[in-house]
């Protein structure tokens, strides 16, 4: 459920549409504040800036490829804490 | 701490100051150059290079990068904190995990460059030309700016 959902809330992009997204999906919602806004906002906003920056012949690609895909979880399931209750 | 972590320390507070700071990136870009003028290299120079070109601009790209982190710049960061927590410290590991995936590579390519460097003291700094008793230097600062 964190994965599809992350990601759906992650293309929604603002508090607003990831609510919106959320409660489309079925999803029983929190009660929001502007707090929840803020933290959807520089979530999304770190999500989308996550991209490898190590050349893909470096020892650490693969490595980092892992890593970043381990945040991006990590990202997603604080998304749905926020907007899901 | 080593050479390659100085240097490393200081190019990356340059690449990437606290609150996008341009007093602060000035200022340790003048340390960065004092240091690499002590142990004898060159990291200006070492840019015009073209054998050391791939290299260099691998490890500038590194330095202005850092693990993304919903907190940077953000002034609210403890009130979102206190309120997220619990889901926060997987991201806090996670976003450490990169972190020092980025630091392991800066050092490897600092190496790769510069080979072994000396750890400089505040004293060996002093000597090889920071102001005695100004740091930061706003002289230094704003004919930077």
């Amino acid at each position: 459920m964190v994965s599809g959902l992350g990601q759906l809330l992650e293309q929604a992009g603002t508090y607003d549409a990831a609510r919106a997204a959320a409660a489309e999906a079925g999803v029983a919602l929190r009660p929001e504040s502007k707090v929840d806004a803020s933290m959807v906002r520089v979530t999304v906003r770190t999500l989308r800036a996550l991209a490898p920056v190590l050349p893909a012949d470096a020892p650490g690609a693969a490595e980092e490829r892992a890593s970043i895909e381990a945040y991006r979880q990590a990202l997603h399931a604080l998304l749905v804490a926020v907007v899901a209750a | 701490m080593t050479g390659a972590e100085q240097l490393d320390t200081m190019l990356c507070a340059r690449e990437r100051p606290v609150y996008e700071a341009q007093e602060e990136a000035a200022w340790q870009a003048h340390r960065a150059e004092v240091y690499a003028r002590a142990v004898g290299i060159a990291i200006v120079e070492a840019e015009l290079a073209e054998s050391s070109r791939p290299l260099l601009r691998d490890l500038l790209a590194l330095t202005r990068h850092a693990a993304p982190h919903p907190f940077d710049t953000f002034l609210e960061a403890s009130l979102l904190e206190s309120r997220f927590g619990r889901w926060l410290e997987p991201v806090h590991a996670a976003a450490r995990v990169l972190e020092n995936l980025y630091a392991k590579e800066r050092l490897r390519l600092i190496a790769a460059l510069y080979g072994d460097l000396p750890f400089l003291s505040e004293e060996a700094l002093v000597a090889a030309g920071l102001d005695p008793g100004r740091a930061p230097d706003w002289k230094v600062i704003h004919d930077r700016l």
